[in-house]
């Protein structure tokens, strides 16, 4: 059975709660990626997030959707006045079905993972994409995942 | 163990948009059905293009700066979508293997694949159908 750890990307990009959300705009474009955790000083996880949050806000849609306004928009909030601070999370040693149905329940796009308060990882969509291709892209040093034909 | 084919894991029946629709069309659909990519699709059902969300804000609304609020919903309500889509679209049939879909998608960056069978698109696969797969007690 594979656990959450076999298929979660180990090098988390995280943002702080005062950075501002032009920096998370840029980490999300240079990354490709669409979420980013949010950490306080101790590392510890305090809020997510997501493209949709910068770019379907209500202040996108007050202020319009042209560059120059969308970056003084950006450059002035800090991310903790937009991110979620309650996040669903998993653990290193849930089961990938388990954590699936977690995604799916919440309608979230991936999970931070927790041992203890520790963020250690992150499971996104693109991650059981990776799994069913036999490729790895989000980890290196763990189990080789098994191939699609081999899901239960 | 038989292998997976995408058919297995695809939406059926995925939110499709013609390539007349407006702009503001597209964006309300991506909204209502919290979707990030629609299919466009012309009258006899083939896929011409993709439209995402990011191409609705760096194609359509970014360039629209020097425009105030009002003219630029103009652009939403009138601008076609086939004026901003990806028209190279890449596809899959119904019955590929559900490896090299994932692959196509990693290797591509794609976030979804649409599913032609002979001419007509039947569903779309999405990253998203690999965690609803994996979700599901079979």
């Amino acid at each position: 059975m594979q656990i959450v750890e076999d298929l979660m990307s180990r090098n988390v990009k995280t943002l702080d709660r005062n950075d501002r959300l032009t920096l998370a705009e840029d980490l999300m474009q240079a990354s490709r990626i669409r979420h980013l955790p949010v950490v306080n000083d101790r590392g510890r996880l305090v809020g997510i997030l997501s493209q949709r949050d910068l770019f379907h806000s209500a202040l996108v849609r007050a202020l319009g959707f042209g560059t120059n306004a969308k970056d003084k928009m950006l450059s002035g909030i800090p991310v903790k006045n937009v991110m979620h601070d309650q996040v669903v999370t998993t653990t290193p040693d849930t089961p990938v079905a388990d954590a699936a149905r977690l995604m799916m329940e919440h309608k979230v796009g991936c999970l931070p993972v927790l041992r203890g308060e520790e963020l250690v990882g992150i499971l996104t969509e693109g991650d059981f994409v990776a799994a069913a291709a036999n490729a790895a892209p989000g980890q290196s040093e763990a189990a080789p995942v098994p191939g699609a034909q081999d899901i239960p | 163990m038989t292998k997976l084919r995408v058919a297995d894991l695809m939406t059926n029946d995925p939110v499709a948009v013609a390539p007349s629709a407006t702009l503001q069309t597209a964006r309300d659909l991506m909204d209502q059905h919290g979707i990030r990519h629609l299919p466009v699709v012309d009258e006899d059902g083939a896929v011409v293009g993709l439209v995402s969300q990011r191409d609705l804000m760096e194609r359509a609304l970014a360039p629209t700066d020097d425009l105030t609020l009002s003219a630029q919903h103009d652009v939403m309500r009138t601008a076609r979508v086939d004026a901003i889509m990806t028209a190279e679209v890449e596809v899959v049939a119904p019955d590929s293997d559900v490896v090299t879909a994932g692959q196509m998608m990693l290797e591509n960056k794609y976030g979804c694949l649409p599913v032609v069978d002979g001419d007509r698109m039947t569903g779309i696969l999405t990253e998203a159908d690999f965690v609803r797969y994996l979700s599901e007690p079979r």
